[in-house]
């Protein structure tokens, strides 16, 4: 090789001495890290109040809590896991509530396991409806206003 | 040489090599395929292809890059250099093999003509994690099929080694955008130790090998001798630094210069070869003619040029002997100007060495 050529060589492995490993480091700092810790959880209200009315079906237990000073809450304790991908709760409007109620207005969803606590104001709400928001079909319906405390089934 | 060599024609050494080359890809890939097929029975066929080739290209093409340095450092790589260039077509073929299969399996499904859709399906050019690796292959490729296609000796002729040197240096590019082809693509989506691990090594391995490569000759050519010229003549070395049928080289002006001893006789030829400007000083003297360990293309030491029927010429310099000293006059002839050997008397070769 002649001596022209022999420098070109060496300035041109001086440089990719350089840059190639920059830029290698640069790539595999960019490679995406599998996730290690836990996943984020969902910040859960505490408690307010007592609990005012209960619902209890076999798959879950309903607890309407608090008061017009601290604001009202759906409890939401299920004992066997949803067997839907996502379950969202709304408003029911009570019968003479009128118009009063946002029914399209979602207050929350369900995880799906374990406990879940809806804040819905210092309004107290008796009446919601649970509905698969992928299928569109009610799950459950609650009337924590009825006599008996009990809620009805679609 | 004789008038029955020929420069450009298969060989037996040649037909080895080929043949390796050829059972090494084959073995390779089967290797691969079926150890693919045991650890992800779940992939295609194509998909196996593709990694299959991929790293096969990339096997190859760390091994192409490393044999010149090798080479320069140890002679025992010399045989590696032969062929190299067939070595270069093959890792193209497989690498494009690999091109080919990509394009069809990830862009010939849509709306967009394929090679369009590999520039098109993704922009996202500000993104080192989702960045367009694909281009980076393409675009290596077309560097390797411009290198392969130009890898005959027609082309070498026809554009000067020098040219054609300057061109096949386009292959650290190609290099560096595989590296990076690999780093943003397979890499970002598998990043296994066993793909980026064995590629740091492999890249920093040939970085350091080039750059020792490059500073060895580097300083050769400095510290080449360079002391007053006696009436133009430099003295090199001792007769006896000169094995017999060998050369001692040294950088005299801009060149270097090979200094051969053969029958008694002592004659200075430019150390690069015509064919490739391989390195004259590390070949031998074969028959009366200095041979060119890359390619075996031969010259008449006392001459500068190639036996009869090949016309090659090369700078021939005024050697003389000045008691046991070799003296050398940096100032070339031109091409083929034949120039008479500085002839070794018996007095010149020191008693308990002769």
């Amino acid at each position: 090789m002649i001596r022209p050529l022999r420098r070109a060589h060496f300035r041109v492995w001086c440089v990719l001495a350089l840059v190639l490993p920059v830029a290698f480091a640069a790539a595999y700092r960019a490679i995406p890290r599998t996730v290690t810790s836990p996943l984020p959880v969902r910040a859960m209200p505490e408690a307010r109040g007592p609990v005012v009315a209960t619902i209890d079906r076999p798959a879950a237990l309903y607890r309407l809590r608090g008061s017009a000073e601290v604001g009202y809450q759906l409890e939401v304790v299920l004992k066997r896991p949803l067997r839907s991908a996502r379950v969202v709760v709304r408003a029911a409007a009570n019968a003479d509530d009128g118009d009063a109620v946002d029914r399209d207005a979602i207050l929350g969803t369900l995880d799906a396991r374990g406990l879940t606590r809806i804040d819905i104001g210092r309004e107290r709400l008796d009446r919601f409806v649970l509905s698969d928001a992928i299928r569109g079909d009610i799950v459950d319906t609650l009337d924590f206003g009825s006599t008996s405390e009990e809620g009805s089934r679609p | 040489m004789s008038v029955h060599y020929r420069a450009v024609q298969w060989n037996r050494q040649k037909r080895i090599y080929d043949a390796c080359i050829v059972g090494g890809i084959v073995a390779f890939l089967a290797v691969f395929v079926l150890a693919h097929r045991a650890l992800h029975p779940e992939a295609t066929t194509e998909t196996v292809l593709i990694r299959g080739t991929a790293t096969l290209a990339l096997v190859m093409l760390h091994g192409i890059l490393a044999i010149g340095p090798l080479a320069r450092i140890d002679r025992r790589f010399l045989p590696f250099l032969y062929n190299r260039r067939h070595l270069g077509v093959a890792m193209f073929l497989v690498a494009a093999v690999h091109g080919v299969l990509s394009i069809l399996q990830f862009h010939s499904l849509g709306d967009e003509f394929p090679l369009v859709s590999l520039f098109t399906s993704n922009t996202q050019y500000t993104s080192l994690a989702d960045f367009p690796f694909q281009p980076l292959g393409f675009f290596a490729l077309v560097i390797l099929f411009f290198m392969a296609a130009t890898s005959h000796d027609f082309w070498l002729a026809n554009l000067s080694p020098r040219v054609w040197k300057t061109l096949h240096m386009f292959v650290y590019l190609a290099y560096a955008l595989v590296v990076m082809h690999v780093m943003l693509g397979a890499a970002q989506r598998d990043s296994s130790p066993w793909l980026v691990g064995p590629l740091a090594a492999a890249m920093l391995g040939l970085v350091v090998l080039h750059v020792a490569a490059g500073r060895r000759e580097t300083r050769f050519d400095a510290g080449s001798p360079s002391e007053t010229p006696d009436e133009g003549f430099v003295d090199l070395c001792a007769i006896d630094d000169i094995p017999e049928d060998r050369a001692v080289t040294a950088c005299l002006g801009d060149e270097r210069i090979a200094v051969f001893r053969y029958d008694g006789k002592i004659s200075a030829i430019s150390n690069v070869c015509r064919h490739q400007n391989g390195p004259l000083g590390e070949g031998k003297v074969i028959d009366g003619c200095v041979t060119c360990p890359w390619h075996g293309f031969q010259y008449l030491p006392a001459e500068g040029r190639a036996p009869e029927p090949f016309t090659e010429k090369l700078e021939t310099y005024d050697v003389r002997i000045d008691g046991d000293r070799v003296l050398v006059n940096p100032t070339p002839h031109p091409e083929g100007t034949a120039r008479p050997p500085a002839v070794i008397r018996e007095r010149d070769v020191p008693e308990e060495r002769s």
